[in-house]
């Protein structure tokens, strides 16, 4: 559903005359000032910060309710796995948990908590009942928004997106060995058609927040390079000789020679994905040495997204031409046992 | 006088942050850029004009501006005495980002495929992928804005997303 997620994504680039917007801004603008000057003085974010001071007193008093008042039905929920009855006061309780932490920080931290948390319930799901994919798929969508969630806090705050940068770099790294796990035992299902992709495409979820996060951070204007933080150096760094690895180790095995008919292994519109790649690859790591981090890992990024396009088309086409030849194959068997009958 | 100048820089800045994010709102719901943009002017006024008189207290500014487009999009259509559809060409417009005439062409495109698929979805799965996927609004705050709750909102949007990949499923395979 990444794709479709990303597609929505692309509307953004719908947006107003630039000019209209301009002239509304400067008449909204004068409006402003000069009914500004006839009001009590009192700041807009005070006044909404005011009145938004009594939310996590509530949200307070709403946890200590359920947890008092059902017996401990909010402990004995948080064992429960999707599903279950007392999963929803599971998921309830954690909204209200971060309804009352202190600060972005502490709420991102969270969200990637909660995040952990949805892909244990997978692995237990898949590991209980062989994963009722629709449950499976519906717990992969939430382990998406949690992270999303915790990009969203640090989407305008550099500084937060520092201070997050190695949590999230070590959560989505071990987030992304559990989806490996997890992939591995659903393959031996024979009842989970299409999980593997969903998978797949939440592996690639936490790459990208994991780099979305890094790229705010970089983006820091009062954090020149010279004073970035050595992790968040180190992570622009491990970035591109990642992906660098990768582009190698896909050209070594575009290096081994190929039956005759199987010529057409390498699909000829992804030799100009993969040739990009390369390109880009060595850009990345110019710029890295050129202390240009952020635009080091914007083409690190760009070749990846590149690399996976073209190994993606690869082992479609592969997945197609063995389908053909299973089907070439079976035809042939019935032919013979046709003549063999006829005989 | 600082502290005036200052509320008026507050507000000035929510116009810098969403007055984009208000258009496509409208523009997804009237499907005519002029009239799309005529609301949304009335939107920041109306908005203005309520802190300004400090009626009453606003819990979340986001939230809160998204309500008053929804409604200036009610009363619109209770004027015209219509329904909401999708114009696909009126709404794919796509702003002109530079001299690149090759992205900008791409970029419509892609638009205009969003949009088609879009068009499938009854109206209120339509705001809320927009508003999560295209805005980025968290659930809390589409909840704000729609009056449901967290969870009836995630479950929404994961039908909503579910519905669309099958819808792109079935398109991809009508084009091969």
């Amino acid at each position: 559903m990444n794709r479709i997620k990303r597609q929505c994504k692309l509307l953004r680039s719908i947006a107003p005359d630039t000019s209209r917007k301009a002239n509304f801004r400067r008449m909204l603008e004068s409006r402003v000032a000069l009914e500004s000057s006839s009001l009590p003085a009192r700041s807009v974010y005070a006044h909404i910060m005011r009145t938004m001071r009594s939310a996590p007193a509530l949200a307070l008093a709403m946890i200590i309710t359920l947890v008092g008042s059902g017996s401990g039905v909010s402990f004995a929920a948080q064992n429960t796995v999707p599903g279950e009855t007392l999963y929803g006061v599971k998921l309830a309780t954690e909204q209200l948990r971060v309804a009352v932490a202190p600060g972005k920080k502490a709420k991102a931290e969270l969200h990637l908590r909660f995040a952990s948390r949805r892909l244990e319930e997978i692995e237990q799901l898949i590991e209980q009942n062989g994963g009722a994919h629709a449950a499976v798929s519906e717990t992969l969508v939430r382990y998406e928004d949690e992270l999303d969630e915790s990009e969203a806090l640090a989407t305008h705050d550099p500084a937060l997106a520092q201070a997050i940068t190695p949590l999230i770099g070590e959560t989505t790294e071990s987030h992304k060995r559990v989806l490996r796990r997890v992939a591995q035992k659903a393959r031996a299902q024979s009842s989970n058609d299409g999980l593997e992709d969903e998978l797949d495409d939440a592996y690639e979820h936490a790459e990208s927040k994991d780099d979305a996060v890094l790229y705010v951070a970089l983006a820091a204007p009062s954090t020149p390079p010279a004073i970035l933080s050595p992790v968040i150096k180190e992570k622009s760094r491990k970035k591109w000789e990642s992906v660098e690895y990768e582009i190698k180790r896909m050209e070594a095995a575009r290096a081994i020679p190929v039956a005759p008919e199987n010529t057409a292994v390498i699909a000829t519109g992804t030799i100009d994905a993969f040739t990009t790649a390369q390109t880009r690859i060595g850009e990345a790591k110019t710029r890295w040495e050129n202390g240009e981090y952020r635009e080091a890992l914007k083409h690190s990024i760009e070749a990846r997204e590149l690399m996976k396009e073209a190994g993606k088309k690869e082992n479609g086409e592969k997945r197609e031409r063995e389908r053909e030849e299973n089907k070439r194959e079976k035809e042939g068997r019935d032919e013979n046992k046709n003549e063999d009958f006829e005989q | 006088m600082a502290t005036h100048e200052k509320q008026g820089k507050e507000f000035m800045a929510l116009y810098d942050q969403y007055s984009d994010s208000i258009f496509r709102f409208v523009l997804f719901k009237v499907s005519n850029r002029e009239t799309a943009w005529d609301l949304t002017q009335d939107c920041f006024f109306k908005t203005w004009q309520h802190l300004a008189n400090d009626k009453k207290a606003i819990t979340n500014t986001k939230a809160f501006l998204y309500t008053v487009a929804r409604n200036l999009v009610i009363d619109y259509w209770r004027a015209k005495e219509k329904h909401a559809t999708v114009d696909i060409e009126a709404a794919s417009y796509v702003i002109d980002d530079g001299n690149d005439v090759h992205h900008e062409a791409v970029l419509r495109d892609e638009a205009r495929y969003v949009l088609q698929l879009l068009k499938n979805l009854p109206e209120e799965s339509r705001d809320i992928l927009t508003l999560r996927y295209t805005d980025g609004l968290s659930f809390e705050e589409i909840a704000a804005i729609t009056g449901k709750s967290n969870i009836a909102i995630r479950v929404h949007t994961y039908r909503a997303l579910k519905k669309l990949k099958s819808f792109a499923e079935k398109t991809n395979t009508q084009r091969s």
